[in-house]
């Protein structure tokens, strides 16, 4: 993706845009008095937060943008002017010229519609081929966008492929008129990082193939370092800076890009766990979680089953923490919901602080389980119930787990809202006036309620921002050392993992695949599918580079 | 170690202010005209359910006026009087408290049973799903009026028994939808968070579902409402409700349908209460699921 001769004409450029959003009662200025441009055959990746206004401009270009949303300023594309173009005229470039690769694959296709109908319907639209032509031709373009057996999977619908598939046929979708730019909105956010980055591959090596133009829309900046040629920062709908994507992680300028890029995990980022020496006495402790032979079969719709969790053996000593680490469908998150007793075990053992897992079934045992165990869930905004203040919800296990009186509870809930570094005004507000790191501090301070000794932690920065989620894996590291906590962390992000994990199993299939401490592992894997996942890591590129 | 706070970060140190939430309601209420107006009907009927002596003109029983008798409209009888020379302007505002209660009393048996079976049916799963559901399922399947009358003919006439039929027959709509609710409920996030918090069945049935649920059951009592005043007239209407000479809606249009010919305001009057009681109920419903986004 070499930068096309700086003579040119800029295919896309963008001047003093500015977008607001009409609402009753006032307007939200998205984005304010953005320029930048886009080369001939070069890929440009905008970078941001949530809120950044990213989105946004990527709409734009396409005319795609919310009735609501009001736009001045300037979008050239090769000299024509697309502010204040009718429809038709966007219509005729749009798809054409101008093509959007989308975020989620499900949503970007019709779901009623064979996959091969809605390439060549796009190639019948912008009049290249019709008939028999437009079916032989989009059976290329399939073959093309890397989706295997295409000829048979021509009269395929949607749900019958996986989300890699799918992002493949959109992929194939945006490329079949061989448009001068491609418009990708976080191109690979819903999928696996291995399929992550098989898809970002064949991306890249299309684009150069025919010279095409790629904007990039990404909130991951390890893929805007890896894959672009130069990276506009945006922050509140403003440019902060543009800059090389080889320089991005290393030498930004703009103090805003260096904390994004220090905020980002990546393959070298600082561990902020340390592994706790290992003494005679540590070894000899016994283990806080211990499965053996753990397997858990679900049953399917339509007769059979599916194993998705097979014969696993894990151990989680005190002061460890354990990164469970996997793509969709490993069997992770089954694995913490039996050691948090909301799902039990088809075989195998699973002994928790000397007590059984089928204490879970006997009250006291019960209640002394859920107290030692105690869960940081994904998604704040659901975890939390909509309904009760931010006090009630910590509170919550306080009320069933001990026998503290309201006022003592009072105090605990205040001395928990310190320790996540929450003002204490935020006990009396409900889950929806705060923001989601806020919310993920609240999950965190009822789980610390009842001063458990292990915390399952279920994916607990991955709905986050990268700065927020910086954050937070700081205050886990924090509590773990003040609190004398061990983790169980279950995440897809080895990134993330490799920050905050002392020891890792590394999980597919159901089944363990590689495990040891998190160094080795990270710096020699074993596995093929380990090193798979390693090479995966976004950012990996850039840092093997310099 | 807090961490660094980005510019572009929601601080983490800081809650937004409160929202002043009286001033945006009353602004809120103030740009839907038909909201409101609404609500003053709303607050019109409850205020002759309660005190029908200082709205009525008449005594609605005996107050026979002989030298009045199916008067049409005029300033001494605003709604016209009946065959016995009674002002039906009166009756109505009479009628009100029955017409009423009845209501109340038919949504408030739907809601507690239906309510209670769609949220038991939903969290136990398994046979009582079935069971209940598929009793409900052959419930629906009977139209509505004909099973309140089926339970009208076995309770015995008369307007609490009619409002028993009529909340019987309600019962499907508020289970399904309580629970279609408590599912949803069941799938979040805070359900599995309550449970490893040891939160028993019974306190998250009441501290979580029912809290989350009562939003669109609230939305459902206000529609059925109206219903359940329609229904009520209509058996009524049908003579299984209110024993002459006790004024009610629904038996009021059914005294007037013998001279429609030649009194209208008989039927007439009674009938637009009773529509605009049912429309204004629908409307504050409409205004219910609006606020729930």
């Amino acid at each position: 993706m070499s930068a096309a001769a700086q003579t040119d004409q800029p295919l896309l450029e963008i001047r003093d845009l500015t977008v607001d959003y009409r609402r009753p009662g006032g307007s939200t200025q998205a984005v304010r008095g953005v320029s930048f441009q886009v080369a001939r055959g070069e890929t440009v990746a905008l970078v941001g937060e949530s809120g950044s206004g990213k989105t946004t401009i990527g709409r734009a270009v396409l005319g795609l943008h919310h009735r609501n949303a009001q736009i001045t300023g300037s979008i050239r594309f090769s000299g024509t002017e697309l502010v204040g173009l009718a429809e038709a005229g966007l219509r005729r470039l749009r798809g054409r010229r101008i093509a959007l690769i989308p975020q989620d694959p499900l949503a970007g296709l019709n779901p009623v519609h064979p996959i091969g109908e809605q390439v060549s319907e796009s190639l019948r639209t912008h009049g290249l081929a019709t008939g028999a032509e437009a079916r032989r031709q989009a059976v290329q373009i399939l073959e093309r966008a890397g989706l295997d057996d295409a000829a048979n999977r021509y009269y395929s619908y949607p749900h019958q492929l996986s989300g890699g598939q799918r992002q493949r046929v959109l992929i194939g979708i945006a490329l079949a008129a061989e448009p001068d730019l491609i418009v990708a909105d976080e191109p690979t956010s819903a999928l696996d990082v291995t399929v992550q980055r098989r898809i970002l591959d064949h991306i890249e090596e299309l684009v150069t193939q025919s010279g095409t133009s790629l904007l990039l829309v990404t909130h991951d900046l390890g893929v805007a370092a890896d894959r672009a040629d130069r990276v506009v920062v945006l922050q509140h709908g403003q440019v902060v800076e543009q800059l090389p994507a080889a320089d991005f992680l290393n030498s930004a300028e703009h103090p805003y890009s260096q904390r994004l890029a220090a905020a980002a995990p990546t393959i070298d980022s600082e561990p902020l766990v340390t592994q706790l020496p290992q003494t005679q006495e540590n070894d000899a402790a016994q283990p806080l979680v211990r499965a053996q032979g753990l397997t858990k079969t679900f049953p399917v719709s339509g007769g059979g089953s599916v194993t998705a969790v097979d014969a696993v053996d894990l151990t989680l000593r005190p002061g460890q923490s354990l990164g469970v680490v996997g793509e969709s469908g490993s069997g992770k998150t089954t694995v913490a919901r039996m050691i948090l007793g909301l799902s039990d075990p088809d075989a195998g053992s699973l002994t928790l602080a000397g007590l059984g897992h089928q204490d879970y079934r006997s009250r006291s045992g019960r209640k002394e389980l859920r107290r030692l165990i105690r869960p940081v869930f994904q998604d704040p905004y659901s975890s939390l119930d909509p309904a009760h203040s931010v006090a009630t919800s910590i509170a919550e296990p306080l009320r069933a787990l001990t026998t503290l009186s309201r006022s003592e509870r009072q105090r605990r809930v205040t001395e928990l809202l310190e320790q996540v570094h929450l003002p204490s005004a935020a006990a009396g507000r409900k889950p929806y006036e705060l923001s989601g790191g806020q919310l993920q501090r609240v999950a965190i301070a009822r789980a610390l309620a009842v001063r458990p000794k292990v915390l399952v932690c279920d994916e607990p920065v991955s709905s986050l921002d990268v700065s927020v989620q910086d954050q937070i894996l700081r205050l886990l590291a924090e509590l773990r050392e003040a609190e004398g906590l061990s983790y169980l962390f279950i995440s897809h992000d080895l990134a993330v993992v490799r920050q905050v994990c002392t020891e890792v199993v590394v999980m597919r299939h159901g089944q363990v695949v590689e495990r040891g401490a998190t160094r080795e592992v990270f710096a020699a894997p074993e596995h093929e599918y380990t090193r798979e996942l390693v090479a995966a890591i976004p950012g990996s590129r850039v840092r093997q580079q310099v | 170690m807090t961490g660094m706070v980005l510019p572009g970060a929601p601080a983490e140190g800081t809650v937004p202010a409160r929202a002043d939430g009286l001033k945006s309601r009353a602004a809120h209420l103030l740009a839907q005209p038909g909201l409101l107006l609404s609500l003053a009907v709303f607050a019109i009927v409850i205020a002759w359910a309660v005190a029908p002596g200082v709205f009525a003109t008449h005594d609605p029983v005996t107050d026979l006026d002989a030298n009045a008798r199916l008067a049409a409209p005029s300033a001494s009888h605003w709604f016209g009087t009946d065959l016995l020379g009674r002002d039906v302007y009166s009756r109505v505002v009479h009628g009100t408290r029955l017409s009423m209660l009845a209501g109340v009393i038919a949504v408030t048996l739907s809601l507690v049973v239906g309510s209670l079976l769609g949220m038991l049916s939903a969290y136990v799963g398994g046979w009582l799903d079935a069971v209940v559901m598929r009793t409900v399922d052959v419930m629906v399947a009977i139209p509505g009026l004909l099973l309140s009358m089926a339970a009208v003919s076995i309770l015995g006439f008369g307007v609490i028994n009619v409002a028993i039929a009529v909340g019987i027959a309600g019962i499907p709509a508020f289970a399904r939808i309580t629970r279609a609710e408590t599912l949803r409920i069941l799938s979040r996030g805070y359900f599995d968070a309550a449970r490893t918090s040891g939160t028993g069945h019974l306190g998250i049935l009441i501290k979580h579902v029912l809290p989350n649920a009562s939003g669109a059951v609230m939305v459902l009592a206000a529609l059925e409402l109206g219903g359940a005043v329609l229904s009520v007239a209509a058996l009524s209407f049908l003579g299984f409700g209110a024993v002459p000479p006790t004024p009610e809606w629904g038996s009021m249009v059914a005294e007037g349908r013998a001279h429609i010919a030649t009194a209208w305001w008989l039927t007439t009057f009674p009938g637009a209460v009773i529509a605009v009681t049912v429309l204004a109920s629908n409307r504050v419903s409409r205004g219910l699921r609006m606020r729930q986004r």
